[in-house]
């Protein structure tokens, strides 16, 4: 696993800076425009969605196929990349807890409980969008996925926005629920949401002919 | 012990069938699979991995069957696809990195001997290599790990005469190991004439004939003759013929000819083409 984690971290560096970019804008954003959550979630959505890509990638390029000619297994390809996007959702969590200190230093940041409902719905929102989108390609190929992402970041923003801009006392119930058992549900859930996701990838992506 | 063993091999596409494929692959030897395009050539080589799920037959590679569920015999198997599918935004040397992650017995020193040796670019993606370097760049990972069985679909195609030259070199260096086989599979059949043990002639799918290859160029010969002496031959010695103002060529069995005809060597190229066109 680990020479296909260096081939994936040295390929996502070449194709995505510009991605990178956004993603570091996306979160300006969310500090400009006062912790806004929409902000945050789509940096973490769009990171994570970067993975299926990545597979799509794989496949068209016949890097998979090849791999049926290596001592890698299919379930090793599907538990690599859900790795990956697990450790790029918390790296884009990780670079916003950043820019919350530098804030801070400059007496700018969010208030610590609004900081937290940002970083929980960064996780779910990275956790679950991938879970669906990495589902779809290890089991749909390329084009058919391709086109459900595009669908899912069209139902994500619809939902996001309309949660946050049009559904009064929406984020004052995120900021006032009980956080002992909010909080750690948030983070689980889309842990076993991902594990699901893996055991159906693993199956569907063993039976497909490449 | 065989290398591989293919025994009534089945597996129907919409548009092709693979029918009743058998073949055997002795240790220590190189079979050379020649087909015309879409003659059945990837497809077999995918059914002996393991890559396409057959619809019937059995397959056996260092006695083992479905050798890509088991990471321990893809450590013995060397492949190279048609379209090798390495990473595209890796330059050759973060390849050899990557490939020393996967394969238990990567050697590193034979990986970069090897690179030097055939002059493949260092500092340039995969994707922006030529289809000849792209090609080295397989054959190159495939050896690298020591495997005991090299699998090549049509991996010398890309290639100009010399490289080719170099690759087949590489492939009979291989093979001095008196327990590593190869099966290669191309349309330049005298590239397989030149290393092959055995041969096997696939067409639309099946087996036109499976033969040691100096025992195929001890069983057939060219025959030059002229129309009337054609029409008196044995219908049954006759593989192929083409017939020209000045007479005729006629491929033939050597047994079913009368003893003493003059018969002058035949190609595997022209056997496998006169062997097609006849149907």
């Amino acid at each position: 696993m680990k020479g296909m984690f260096y081939k994936d971290l040295i390929s996502i560096t070449k194709i995505y800076r510009s991605m990178f970019l956004i993603i570091l804008v996306f979160l300006t954003a969310s500090f400009i425009t006062k912790g806004n959550l929409f902000w945050a979630s789509y940096a973490a959505f769009i990171g994570c969605t970067m993975v299926a890509t990545m597979q799509n990638m794989d496949e068209t390029s016949k890097w998979c196929r090849l791999c049926d000619a290596l001592p890698i297994t299919r379930s090793d390809l599907v538990k690599e990349k859900f790795l990956l996007n697990t450790m790029i959702n918390l790296g884009i969590i990780g670079v916003y807890l950043v820019m919350c200190l530098i804030a801070m230093v400059f007496r700018r940041a969010p208030e610590p409980g609004d900081i937290l409902v940002t970083l929980v719905t960064m996780w779910i929102a990275g956790m679950v969008s991938s879970s669906f989108t990495l589902t779809a390609a290890f089991l749909f190929g390329p084009q058919k996925s391709q086109l459900m992402r595009v669908v899912m970041i069209v139902v994500f923003v619809m939902v996001c926005m309309s949660l946050i801009n049009y559904v009064p006392g929406f984020m004052e119930f995120l900021k006032n629920a009980n956080t002992i058992i909010i909080i750690p549900l948030a983070l689980a859930l889309p842990v076993v949401i991902q594990l699901i996701s893996i055991l159906i990838s693993s199956a569907g992506f063993e039976k497909r002919v490449l | 012990m065989n290398a591989i063993e293919v025994t009534g091999v089945t597996k129907t596409y919409p548009e092709f069938t693979l029918d009743k494929v058998s073949l055997t692959l002795p240790s220590g030897m190189i079979l050379g699979l020649i087909g015309e395009n879409g003659a059945g050539k990837t497809t077999l080589i995918k059914s002996i991995l393991g890559m396409v799920p057959i619809d019937g037959g059995t397959v056996s590679v260092l006695g083992y069957t479905s050798p890509h569920q088991n990471k321990q015999i893809m450590e013995d198997i060397g492949v190279v696809m048609d379209e090798s599918g390495m990473p595209p935004f890796l330059n050759i040397v973060q390849i050899g990195t990557m490939m020393k992650d996967i394969f238990q017995n990567w050697d590193s020193e034979t990986f970069n001997g090897l690179v030097k040796q055939l002059k493949i670019p260092e500092n340039t993606k995969f994707a922006e290599l030529s289809k000849g370097n792209q090609m080295k760049t397989g054959i190159v990972c495939a050896l690298s790990h020591h495997p005991k069985l090299l699998i090549l679909d049509e991996a010398t195609s890309g290639l100009d005469p010399v490289i080719r030259d170099e690759v087949l070199d590489l492939l009979l260096d291989f093979t001095r190991e008196e327990d590593h086989s190869i099966l290669v599979s191309s349309h330049i059949v005298s590239d397989l004439e030149k290393i092959c043990d055995y041969i096997v002639f696939l067409h639309e799918g099946k087996v036109l004939l499976s033969e040691e290859k100096d025992l195929l160029k001890e069983a057939y010969g060219i025959m030059h003759c002229t129309r009337e002496q054609l029409e008196q031959l044995d219908s049954s010695a006759v593989i192929g013929k083409r017939i020209n103002a000045y007479g005729a060529e006629v491929v033939v069995r050597k047994d079913a000819v009368p003893a003493g005809t003059e018969l002058s060597p035949v190609d595997l190229e022209e056997l496998f083409v006169r062997m097609v066109k006849e149907g």
